[in-house]
């Protein structure tokens, strides 16, 4: 995993580009058939066919911009990381090759273990609801009539996955405030105490998690929709027929049928989710104490405060094992839940 | 033929003279590359070089901004820009910066170029004294201080006047202080919730520091090699300020938009540094609806100090070009540049380093009448935290001290915390 300040700052563009990559994948595989077409046939050469040499050019062509924006900004910084990683390097003076040592000091490590649990918590709960919400707000709006009111609530409900994270949590900052909030200031006239939103331990974790939801919620609403809007009438019809309620239809036709979208956003929400960034580091920056403190915002403190570079790509490369075996579980197990795939 | 040759010949001779005239004059320019915060428009450093290119025509500025989220970071960006093959000459930094800076080799020494050019006496003699030290490290000067800050209480007189209390006293005590939050404070609907609140506290740094300066301690001794948190005059000057969210509720915890409210006369009094100028009146304020006073002490003795920071220019070891690049740092140090933070388009927030400038009448007219009192706390005050690992200093303060203002822990807890993991990080870098 790599440490520019690009990745750093711009972790959703990777983790939504992340899962299409076995979609390159598959494009370069199919490519490759096409090219290699020659030596089939016991990989003696044949003359090529022209046209089929010219089609697997254009091809390469077309992937090229992928290809070289994924070497660029994901595999080579990836590759760079992980050897910084076995390096003791404060960024000023030559890097001293020390093996295993940052694991092993790592393991030791009680803050990188509490920013660990805090990202791990933040990931189940934020994909938990982002997710959960999603499916339900998507099978909510499916079913209204008004196409505009469709329209208007789908665009609603996907702006503030637009806006930039900063700038949300800026706007969370002004309105979650304790003394002088909106929030606080209609809770205190509807009766009720303020809510230290983002200064007590547990409030601030629970706000963050709830901005969260609220910028990304829409994003898998999307999807949801999309799943929706691909379930054929056909098989609703047939279930009336069968005499299915509106709920045996939510659970035998709607729910299996939307398992590709559910699958697709939970990996999404999973990778985004543990990378985490901003909104703590603009709202809380880790505080208080470090109950909103995440493994990346620890990462960032060690690699350009304290100019640790081989300890904290060590953490990157914690971080990237745990994505990766995460994903990979999700992956296999999805096979036994998800239909269509 | 042999006229067609000597045509040819002349040609050539021409063009060899001609080129040869362009490579000496190529010769002679000098690209010098200057890094500065990417906050501030490259349309003001222009601004401020005028002078100097206009005398050494044949420099050309290549201007690399940076962006400037904390010190540190600043910091390894410039590194980084450098690393990546960018030729920087001056640079501009803080006084955080400068051991971090001066230890990885990356500034020159200034010390040379101040012996043997006499014209930068006069400037020496200008800048207050104590900004020139704070920008040395192991006793050499890398930074020439251009702009600096502190801090203050700053109180909205006519919150004062509603509240029926006077301009306080330069020597007010802690209980004085209170005595004024609590007169301000108040909840005018009775709904249990304060319209006025008298005081605004935090746990930064910058505005904890002066409260312990005041008290005679600080967060750590003079060469930051000493965490002072177990020091009973740094434990009960930050009690005193918890005291006021948490004990007598006359300063609102949580996040708190105090410039705003101080604006809007819901808040009484707040810290703020020379900046304050800057920020309430165009808020609004004019400079005659607010004015300065030290920090209280728990004696009643005139706290005559503060905490204070300040930037400068400094020149990269890798320059090619020292000479320029100091007679560029003079220029930027120069009265005709310093006065464009007094007034102008490019005006700044932060005080002049120049001792001259403060009794400015642009500057005297746009500020409070006790505006002479910032200068005065640079003589008691302390430097910000400036170690070569303070941004871990910085860090280890907040984990803590964000608890304790949560009333999440006590201030003794949080002290005993802080004073333990400095005393860790400081034998891990010494």
């Amino acid at each position: 995993m790599d440490l520019s300040p690009f990745r750093l700052f711009n972790h959703k563009f990777n983790s939504t580009s992340f899962p299409f990559q076995p979609y390159l994948g598959l494009k370069l595989a199919r490519r490759q058939v096409v090219l290699m077409a020659p030596f089939r046939a016991g990989m003696r050469w044949k003359k090529p066919n022209p046209l089929v040499v010219r089609e697997a050019i254009a091809g390469y062509f077309f992937i090229l911009p992928t290809l070289l924006s994924f070497l660029v900004f994901f595999l080579i910084p990836t590759i760079s990381g992980l050897g910084m990683s076995f390096f003791d390097w404060d960024f000023f003076s030559e890097p001293e090759y020390v093996g295993f040592d940052n694991f092993l000091e790592l393991a030791e490590d009680k803050l990188f273990m509490t920013t660990l649990k805090n990202t791990a918590l933040f990931a189940i709960s934020a994909t938990a609801l982002n997710v959960g919400l999603g499916m339900f707000i998507a099978i909510g709006i499916n079913s209204i009539k008004w196409r505009w009111l469709k329209a208007f609530l789908r665009t609603a409900y996907f702006i503030p996955f637009v806006i930039s994270t900063v700038v949300v949590a800026l706007l969370f900052g002004f309105l979650l405030q304790e003394s002088t909030g909106v929030v606080n200031y209609y809770l205190t006239r509807l009766g009720f105490d303020k809510v230290p939103w983002l200064s007590s331990s547990v409030w601030a974790f629970r706000s963050i998690v709830l901005i969260d939801v609220w910028k990304h919620v829409g994003f898998f609403t999307l999807i949801f929709l999309a799943g929706l809007q691909a379930i054929p009438r056909e098989l609703y019809e047939a279930a009336v027929v069968d005499g299915a309620g509106r709920f045996v239809r939510l659970r035998r036709v709607t729910i299996p049928l939307l398992t590709p979208s559910l699958f697709f956003s939970l990996v999404i929400a999973l990778i985004g989710a543990f990378q985490v960034f901003e909104s703590m580091f603009v709202l809380t920056n880790g505080g208080p104490g470090d109950a909103t403190r995440t493994v990346v915002m620890l990462l960032y403190r060690e690699a350009f405060g304290s100019f640790n570079m081989g300890y904290a790509a060590s953490m990157a490369v914690v971080l990237f094992v745990v994505i990766l075996a995460l994903t990979i579980t999700q992956v296999r197990l999805g096979d036994r839940w998800v239909f269509y795939r | 033929m042999s006229g067609n040759y000597k045509r040819i010949c002349t040609i050539l001779v021409v063009l060899l003279l001609a080129a040869s005239g362009l490579f000496t004059s190529a010769q002679d320019e000098v690209t010098l590359g200057f890094v500065y915060g990417s906050f501030a428009p490259q349309e003001k450093w222009e601004a401020y070089f005028e002078g100097f290119l206009a005398e050494h025509p044949e420099v050309t500025i290549n201007y690399i901004p940076v962006p400037l989220d904390s010190w540190g970071d600043y910091t390894q960006k410039i590194v980084t820009t450098m690393l990546g093959g960018e030729r920087v000459d001056v640079i501009w930094n803080a006084i955080e910066a400068v051991p971090l800076m001066a230890e990885r080799g990356v500034l020159l020494e200034l010390d040379s170029f101040i012996e043997s050019d006499p014209d930068i006496q006069e400037f020496l003699d200008d800048a207050h004294p104590k900004l020139l030290e704070g920008l040395r490290w192991n006793d050499q000067q890398y930074l020439l201080p251009f702009a600096w800050n502190t801090t203050l209480i700053y109180y909205n007189k006519s919150v004062l006047e509603s509240a029926g209390l006077d301009e306080p006293a330069p020597d007010w005590t802690w209980d004085d202080f209170l005595h004024y939050a609590q007169t301000i404070t108040q909840d005018s609907d009775g709904d249990g919730t304060n319209d006025v609140w008298g005081f605004h506290a935090n746990s930064w740094l910058w505005h904890l520091g002066p409260w312990a300066v005041a008290n005679g301690s600080f967060f750590l001794n003079e060469d930051f090699t000493e965490p002072w948190y177990d020091r009973p005059e740094t434990i009960e000057a930050f009690q005193f300020v918890h005291d006021l969210m948490w004990e007598h509720g006359v300063a609102p915890s949580g996040s708190f938009n105090f410039r705003e409210a101080f604006v809007a006369g819901t808040l009484g009094m707040m810290i703020d540094s020379p900046a304050g100028r800057q920020r309430l009146i165009p808020a609004g304020m004019s400079a005659g609806d607010y004015d300065v006073n030290f920090f209280p002490t728990k004696s009643g003795e005139a706290a005559k100090g503060s905490q204070w920071g300040t930037d400068g220019y400094g020149i990269t070891k890798d320059s090619e070009h020292p000479d320029l690049a100091w007679e560029m740092v003079k220029h930027l140090v120069s009265v005709e540049v310093m006065s464009k933070l007094l007034s102008g388009e490019f005006a700044s927030a932060s005080a002049p380093a120049r001792t001259s400038l403060a009794a400015d009448p642009v500057l005297v007219e746009a500020s409070p009448a006790n505006y002479w009192r910032f200068y005065e706390v640079l003589e008691g005050g302390r430097t910000v935290i400036n170690a070569p690992y303070f941004a871990e200093l910085a860090e280890i303060h907040d984990r803590y001290m964000s608890q304790a203002w949560a009333n999440e822990m006590s201030i003794a807890d949080a002290a005993a915390n802080i004073q333990a993991d400095m005393e860790a990080v400081i034998a891990d870098n010494s």
